[in-house]
C-alpha cells in the first residue's frame, strides 16, 4: 500500500477515531486503526469492539492495499506535522513507513483481516433526521444521564421512533429529561426503541455536524451515516424503565418564570449550598419565588425572584446542580415549573410545549 | 544530624508495641500441653492446599513460616504437628489480654488478634518508665493467660514496632529517642512501614538497600518517584512516624477470600461462590452499621499472579442485589476465560457508616416502585 494524504484531511478524522480506538484494549487489534485503499481513496476504521467509526478521504493511491497501525500514535505523529503538510504512506512488508518533509517514522503493522468490523445487520428501521437538532437534543437529553450506575441500562439514553418522530430520554433516577425531534422514516415501520450506551453518547455528540443524518436501527445495534462518515454501535441489552409513569399527572401548583433570572439566582444560591449536599428550598409564593440555602457552617443565603403562581403556594427542596442542569435543557426565555407537593416530582417544561421536558425529584429535610 | 533528634521535642510521645509469640501456635500449647516443645503448625490441612497460620518458634527452626503452604511446612518438617485453628479460642486469649493492655491506657490500637499499640505518654507523666509499664503488660499476660509476648517501647509507632521483633520471644526492647536514629541506618528499606517487596525493588534500583542510603535521598527526588508514599519514605528514614495511636481505626474495607481444594475453571461456579460471598459480606457490612462506594473482586491464579478489579458506584452500595449484579462484570475483568483460578475474593471499601450516609437530607427516587425496573 502506498498513497499520499494530506495532513489537514486526515487530521480531524484521526482525532476522532483516536478518540475510539481503545487505549488499553483486551485484543491488541483494537488499539489500532484499519487503512484500506478503496476506488475512491482511503478509508479508515477505529473500533473499540463496541463502537466502530468509519471515514472516507478522496485521494489517489499509488498503490492499493490494506493494513491496521496503532491509532493514537498515527494520530500523535500527525499531529505534530507542519500545518499543510504532506503525508506519504507506504507499506512495506510488515513495516509502515510514514514520511512528510525530513521526518521518517515506522510502525509495526497488524494484519488487516483480523479488525473486527462490525457486521452489518438488516435494519429494523431506517430514516432521516437533522445533524444539528439530533446534536441539540442529545446533549439535552444526556445532561439527565446516569453515569456508573449499578443499573447499567440507565447509564445511556434511550431512544424511541414512531410517528415521525424521535425521541431521546435519559434518566439518573433522580431527574429525567425527554427530547423530542423529528425523524422522518417510512410510514409503515413499527415504532422503535432501544438504548444507546454512555460512550456511544458521548462520541456521538462529538462527531454528529450540521447537515442531514440517515439512521438505521436494529434490535442489538445502530448505524449512522453523515457525509463520508459512518458511526456504527451495539446498543444496551436490557429493557429501560417506563418513563412514562413517572410523568406526574393531575392538579399542580405552578409557577412561570423568566430562565435567565433563575439561572441568576440558582447560581447565586449555589455559592453557599454545600459541595457534598447541594440543596436549595424553593418557595413558590403568590408573586415571587424565593431560592433558600443553608450549608453545615450555618451560612446561609436566600434570593427572591418574581413569579407567576397558580396554585397553593408551597415550599419544596431540590438539589441544585438538578435545577441548574435545566439550563442546559432549555433555550425558551420563559419556564413553567409545576410541582405537588415536597415528596413529588417537579415537572419543568415550557408554557407553550412539553417538548423538552425535565422532570426532578425532591429532597425530603 | 543532631536537629533531628527529637529529645527536645515536648510533644515527645511513649508507644509501646506488643506482639503476642507465635499466638495461635502458643495457644494451642497452652490447651494442650502435650503439644509443649513440639514443632506445630496452626493452619490448612498439609494434604490439601491450606496455608500456614502461625507455627510455634519449634517448627520456625525448620524454616516453616506463616503464609507459606501446608504442604511445603510438611515436607520441611515431617514430624510438625498440623493442627486446625480454633478461632473462638484465639479470640478469647486476644480479648484478655486487650483487656490487660487497656487497664494501662485507652489508647490501645488493636491492629489484628495478637498485636497492639499502646500510647502510655499520659501514664508515664508521673515519672513511671514506659519499659516499666511495658514489663509490667508482659509479666501480666504470662501469668493472667499463660502466654508469652514481646514488647518495643520507642517514641512512635514505626521504632516501638521494629523494637518488639528485636528480642523475641518473650523479650522486651527499648529505643530511647537519642538512639532512634543509629537504630534504624543499618536496617534494610524494607523493614520501613509501607515498603513492600515492589518499592524494595524500586529503592534498590536507585542504589538504595538500607535506611542510611535512604537518608541520603531528596525529598523533592523521593516524592518525584513514589508521590505521597515518597513524602512518608522521607520522614520514617528519619525516624519520624506522626501517626497516632488511634483506639477506635477506621475500619478501611469489608471483605472475605476462600482458597478452594481444586482450583475453580467453571464460571458458573466462580459466580455462585462470589454470590455466596457477596451475602456474608453485605451481612457483615450491615452487622457493623456500614455501607461502601467500591466493590473489589480479587482472583489468585494457578501460578499465584494475583488480581483484583474493582468498580466504584457513584451511590453508596447498600444491598446484596447490587453487588451481584457487578459480579459477572468484575470476574470477568478480574480472570479472563479459561483461568484456573485457585482463589476468590470480595471486598467492599470507600466505608461509610450508615448514619453519617444519611443524615440530614435524603434525595427522593423518581423509579421507586417502577414496574419496569429489576
Amino acid at each position: 500500500m502506498k498513497l499520499r494524504v494530506q495532513k489537514d484531511e486526515i487530521l480531524p478524522l484521526l482525532a476522532a477515531m483516536a478518540n475510539i480506538a481503545n487505549r488499553r484494549p483486551v485484543q491488541p487489534i483494537l488499539s489500532h486503526l484499519l487503512l484500506r485503499s478503496t476506488e475512491r481513496g482511503l478509508q479508515l476504521v477505529a473500533s473499540d469492539g463496541e463502537i466502530q467509526l468509519r471515514g472516507e478521504l478522496e485521494l489517489s493511491v499509488e498503490e492499493g492495499g490494506q493494513t491496521a497501525i496503532p491509532a493514537r500514535k498515527l494520530y500523535d505523529i500527525c499531529r505534530t506535522l507542519a500545518d499543510g503538510s504532506e503525508i506519504l504512506l507506504h507499506k512495506n512488508g510488515e513495516r509502515l513507513t510514514l514520511r512528510s518533509g525530513s521526518a521518517r517514522f515506522t510502525l509495526p503493522t497488524l494484519p488487516a483481516q483480523d479488525f473486527p468490523i462490525m457486521e452489518e445487520r438488516a435494519a429494523r428501521i431506517s430514516g432521516n433526521c437533522d445533524g444539528e437538532d439530533f446534536q441539540r437534543a442529545l446533549a439535552a437529553a444526556s445532561t439527565a444521564m446516569a453515569h456508573n450506575d449499578t443499573r447499567y441500562f440507565l447509564n445511556g439514553v434511550f431512544v424511541e421512533i414512531g410517528e415521525q418522530k424521535m425521541r431521546l430520554v435519559a434518566t439518573d433516577g433522580h431527574r429525567l429529561a425527554r427530547v423530542e425531534i423529528a425523524f422522518a422514516h417510512s410510514s409503515d415501520a413499527e415504532p422503535y426503541h432501544g438504548i444507546l450506551p454512555r460512550k456511544t453518547v458521548l462520541e456521538l455528540l462529538r462527531i454528529v455536524g450540521s447537515g442531514d443524518i440517515a439512521w438505521s436501527f436494529d434490535e442489538q445495534g445502530c448505524r449512522m451515516q453523515q457525509g463520508s462518515q459512518e458511526f456504527a454501535s451495539r446498543l444496551v441489552d436490557a429493557n429501560y424503565p417506563d418513563y412514562r409513569r413517572v410523568i406526574p399527572v393531575g392538579q399542580f401548583t405552578h409557577c412561570i418564570i423568566d430562565r435567565p433570572t433563575l439561572k441568576t439566582a440558582l447560581q447565586q444560591i449555589d455559592v453557599i449550598a454545600s459541595d457534598k449536599n447541594p440543596v436549595c428550598t424553593l418557595h413558590f409564593q403568590a408573586e415571587n419565588l424565593v431560592l433558600r440555602s443553608r450549608n453545615e457552617e450555618q451560612e446561609e443565603g436566600e434570593i427572591s425572584i418574581p413569579a407567576a403562581l397558580h396554585g397553593d403556594a408551597t415550599e419544596i427542596a431540590f438539589n441544585t446542580r438538578y435545577l441548574l442542569d435545566a439550563q442546559n435543557i432549555f433555550a425558551s426565555d420563559e419556564l413553567l415549573i409545576q410541582v405537588r407537593d415536597s415528596a413529588s416530582s417537579a415537572l419543568i417544561r415550557t408554557q407553550e410545549s412539553d417538548n423538552p421536558l425535565y422532570i426532578v425529584m425532591p429532597i425530603r429535610l | 544530624m543532631p536537629d533531628l533528634v527529637p529529645e527536645s521535642n515536648p510533644d515527645l510521645r511513649k508507644i509501646i508495641h506488643v506482639d503476642m509469640d507465635a499466638f495461635f501456635a502458643a495457644v494451642e500449647q497452652r490447651d494442650k500441653p502435650e503439644l509443649c516443645g513440639l514443632p506445630v503448625v496452626v493452619g490448612g490441612d498439609p494434604k490439601g492446599r491450606g496455608v500456614v497460620a502461625t507455627c510455634s518458634y519449634e517448627a520456625r527452626r525448620f524454616g516453616i513460616h506463616s503464609a507459606m503452604s501446608a504442604a511445603r511446612a510438611r515436607s520441611l518438617c515431617p514430624q510438625a504437628i498440623f493442627v486446625r485453628p480454633r478461632m473462638e479460642a484465639y479470640r478469647e486469649a486476644s480479648r484478655q489480654v486487650m483487656g490487660i493492655l487497656r487497664s494501662y491506657t485507652a489508647l490501645v490500637e488493636p491492629l489484628s488478634l495478637d498485636e497492639a499499640f499502646l500510647d502510655v505518654t499520659a501514664a508515664t507523666a508521673g515519672g513511671t518508665l514506659a519499659v516499666e509499664i511495658a514489663r509490667e503488660v508482659l509479666d501480666r499476660i504470662h501469668r493472667e493467660t499463660g502466654l508469652t509476648a514481646s514488647a518495643g517501647v520507642s517514641y512512635n509507632k514505626l521504632l516501638a514496632k521494629l523494637a518488639s521483633d528485636w528480642r523475641k520471644p518473650h523479650g522486651l526492647f527499648v529505643i530511647p529517642p537519642e538512639r532512634g536514629l543509629d537504630f534504624l541506618a543499618p536496617l534494610p528499606v524494607g523493614k520501613l512501614h509501607g515498603v513492600g517487596p515492589a518499592t524494595v525493588k524500586k529503592l534498590s534500583a536507585i542504589g538504595v538497600e538500607t535506611i542510611s542510603d535512604l537518608r541520603k535521598m531528596a525529598q523533592e527526588q523521593l516524592i518525584a518517584v513514589f508521590g505521597k508514599a515518597g513524602a512518608w519514605f522521607y520522614e520514617v528514614a528519619r525516624g519520624i512516624d506522626r501517626r497516632p495511636v488511634q483506639p477506635t481505626r477506621q475500619r478501611k474495607s469489608v471483605g472475605t477470600e476462600r482458597t478452594f481444594s481444586v482450583n475453580l475453571e467453571d464460571r458458573r461456579t466462580m459466580l455462585a461462590t462470589l454470590q455466596q460471598m457477596a451475602r456474608q459480606v453485605v451481612a457483615r457490612l450491615h452487622a457493623l452499621a456500614l455501607v461502601g462506594y467500591t466493590v473489589n473482586v480479587k482472583a489468585r491464579f494457578h501460578d499465584f499472579t494475583t488480581v483484583t478489579r474493582a468498580y466504584t458506584a457513584t451511590e453508596v452500595i447498600t444491598n446484596t442485589e447490587t453487588i451481584m449484579a457487578l459480579l459477572p462484570e468484575l470476574l470477568d475483568r478480574a480472570a479472563p476465560q479459561g483461568a484456573s483460578v485457585r482463589l476468590l475474593g470480595i471486598t467492599v471499601s470507600g466505608l461509610v457508616q450508615i448514619q453519617a450516609s444519611s443524615r440530614g437530607a435524603r434525595q427522593l427516587n423518581l423509579l421507586d416502585g417502577n414496574p419496569d425496573l429489576r
